[in-house]
């Protein structure tokens, strides 16, 4: 990568951005489930590291979520960006070098943010832990750049029109761009009390519901046509998803305080947005799945689709979840258990994860021509994240489940300890074996990109993943 | 066909996102800010103070420039036997928390009290203050508002440190910010 940040932008190969992005984002996802593993064991087993205030659960576990949100999540978005807006606009990128000092800044100012957050240094609100002048920064030095990168690269384009996927990036920058300023407010200003409460949750939402979500579905609509070679099955469902995201996506976010002091029409109004989430839910889940028609075989041959289909569906469940745990009723049980530590790793182990780890996987064997190095450890690599995602996901839904029974009736706290303790270890199971598949795709993209068979001119690496 | 520039989308686009930031930001802080602030409000303001987390005056969280708070249970000034009282002490230098350096958003009620009985105005940082939470009539209804004690009754953060016992000194926010947002607070003899 340094070689190429004094390079003139000439010189610099097509892809080498986003092949930088991709392992960047590979290595923090590493290193994010490490973290989160590491926490887990400490919820599993309260008397493992102890002594030490740095390896505290307090100290780690914000450090895993921005890892896993801001290095991995994230910067595999930054890698679509970097290789499927130039190809969606049959152009190159506007700049690679600008690309690759964005993923030179991001990487070193992630890596400082996370080091201060870990000893402490920390503003305290959760989703915006970095400091203040951290989040100006990476404003200014990471998401500015990258979006200008986005946005000129579709000004350029040699298309005539610009497809969803494209809306989505343009758009999702700039709005994470705004949520990014907004939420910060309380920490610019020294805002307190209920507004530093409402604009720390309208900032976590937003996060969620105007970048990380509609980015992954934006990358779902990609792959799937360009893997299949089926078009879209609806251009105008991909555009009412779009919409439906801009309007009812990014109001609700009163709904994650339900029993706060918010003005009750804030409330009353933010569940009802909350439910019409589901149309961009539904769009987009029916889109795509109706796009797979007649290719179904894809699901089962093609690791790529397998990864994609799978986080497709998995939007389901969080979508009826999302829906419904936000109304009164609902929230009154679930609020402040593990139910909803459940729902997040929904989202982004289950949902936003398999769409990502799809674009990788594409993009890297498709820039760099390389034939997927093994298709047995990408194998191993699926079914470890999935299953390992699922241990996760169900034994915390029940412990939430078991929380929230035992907050209603008042049950003594250690009670509720014990009887979770089995869920913990499953949670703890979990994390570990997500942990394991991603050393295993490490090593898999590595091999791949230093002994991957060439793929021919012409070809796609899709197309030949089973041809010796 | 020509080559499609999305004018009106670019156009609906800013009205949906600056609709929702309407909805979702300003008509709420219209509603917040014409709404009285609770006891437990002015309690948690007064106790936190100026800064949550991150801050110059204190950047690696160690609780500089964080109020005390302190259980009185004698007159700093008489050294009577008084009621216990909890007293937000803020000795020279601490930065004050919003409810006092903008009254306004405590509601009207709540802020006319504390201006006129609580004599919040006349509280400066540089020389430090001490604040209560009180309970006054305002158009003949009872409100809680901040009393500035340093005016009020002379109770100066010095005398109030000096007063009680360590024991009743509680410093919130001095290296374990997240912890103390879920109420665990620290005590200062231990901090």
């Amino acid at each position: 990568m340094f070689k190429y940040l004094f390079a003139k932008n000439e010189d610099i190969p097509a892809g080498s951005a986003a092949v930088f992005f991709g392992f960047s984002s590979i290595i923090w996802f590493i290193i994010g489930t490490a973290l989160g593993s590491f926490n887990a064991a400490k919820l599993a087993f309260p008397d493992f590291v102890t002594g030490s205030y740095m390896f505290a659960f307090g100290h780690m576990r914000q450090v895993h979520v921005m890892a896993v949100i801001f290095g991995w999540i994230s910067m595999a978005f930054a890698m679509a960006f970097m290789y499927i807006t130039p190809a969606l606009g049959n152009t190159k990128l506007w700049s690679e070098k600008l690309g690759i000092w964005t993923c030179f800044n991001w990487n070193a100012g992630l890596s400082v943010a996370l080091c201060l957050m870990w000893a402490g240094i920390t503003s305290g609100r959760e989703y915006t832990d970095f400091p203040w002048p951290i989040d100006l920064i990476i404003l200014f030095a990471v998401l500015l750049p990258l979006g200008i990168n986005v946005w000129m690269t579709i000004v350029h384009r040699k298309t005539q029109g610009i497809y969803t996927t494209n809306w989505f990036f343009g758009s999702a920058i700039f709005m994470l761009m705004i949520v990014v300023l907004v939420g910060n407010l309380p920490e610019y200003f020294s805002l307190t009390g209920l507004t530093e409460a409402y604009l720390t949750w309208w900032h976590a939402h937003n996060i969620l519901g105007l970048w990380i979500t509609p980015v992954a579905a934006a990358i779902a609509y990609y792959t799937v046509p360009k893997i299949t070679g089926n078009p879209l099955y609806s251009h105008r469902i991909g555009h009412l998803h779009f919409w439906s995201v801009v309007v009812f996506y990014s109001t609700p976010a009163a709904h994650h305080l339900m029993s706060s002091p918010l003005p009750e029409w804030l409330k009353s109004f933010a569940s009802v947005e909350g439910v019409l989430i589901l149309v961009p839910a539904i769009a987009f889940v029916s889109n795509l799945l109706l796009t797979m028609t007649g290719k179904w075989h894809y699901f089962v041959d093609n690791i790529e689709i397998r990864f994609t289909i799978t986080g497709v569906m998995l939007a389901i469940p969080l979508n009826m979840q999302g829906g419904f745990q936000q109304t009164r009723a609902i929230n009154w049980y679930v609020h402040g258990t593990g139910w909803i530590v459940a729902h997040a790793h929904l989202a982004l182990l289950g949902f936003s994860t398999f769409l990502e780890a799809a674009a990788v996987y594409y993009g890297l064997q498709t820039i760099l021509r390389r034939k997927l190095y093994s298709l047995a450890l990408a194998n191993f690599h699926f079914w470890f994240l999935l299953i390992g995602f699922a241990t996760y996901w169900i034994s915390i839904t029940i412990a939430g489940l078991i929380q929230g029974a035992a907050k209603i009736y008042e049950v003594p706290y250690i009670d509720v300890v014990i009887a979770e303790h089995p869920y913990m270890i499953a949670r703890w199971v979990g994390g570990t074996m997500v942990f394991t598949g991603n050393v295993v795709w490490l090593y898999n993209m590595w091999m791949t990109a230093r002994a991957g068979t060439p793929v021919p001119v012409g070809r796609l690496p899709h197309e030949i993943a089973y041809e010796r | 066909m020509a080559f499609r520039e999305y004018k009106i989308g670019t156009r609906m686009f800013g009205i949906a996102l600056g609709g929702s930031m309407m909805i979702t930001l300003y008509m709420p802080s219209l509603t917040i800010y014409s709404v009285g602030v609770t006891e437990t409000g002015l309690v948690k303001g007064l106790s936190y103070g100026h800064n949550s987390g991150f801050s110059y005056e204190d950047p690696f969280l160690q609780g500089k420039g964080k109020p005390l708070t302190v259980t009185i249970k004698k007159d700093p000034v008489t050294g009577a036997d008084i009621d216990p009282v909890d007293a937000y002490v803020y000795v020279p230098g601490t930065p004050f928390p919003s409810a006092v350096r903008n009254p306004g958003i405590l509601g009207t009620e709540v802020a006319a009290l504390s201006a006129d009985d609580g004599q919040v105005g006349v509280a400066t940082s540089d020389e430090g203050a001490v604040f209560l939470v009180s309970r006054g009539d305002y158009e003949g209804e009872t409100f809680p508002y901040i009393e500035n004690a340093s005016a009020t009754r002379d109770w100066t953060a010095a005398a109030v440190l000096a007063s009680a016992a360590d024991t009743d000194k509680r410093h919130v926010g001095s290296g374990k910010t997240m912890f103390v947002r879920e109420g665990c607070e620290v005590s200062y003899a231990a901090s």
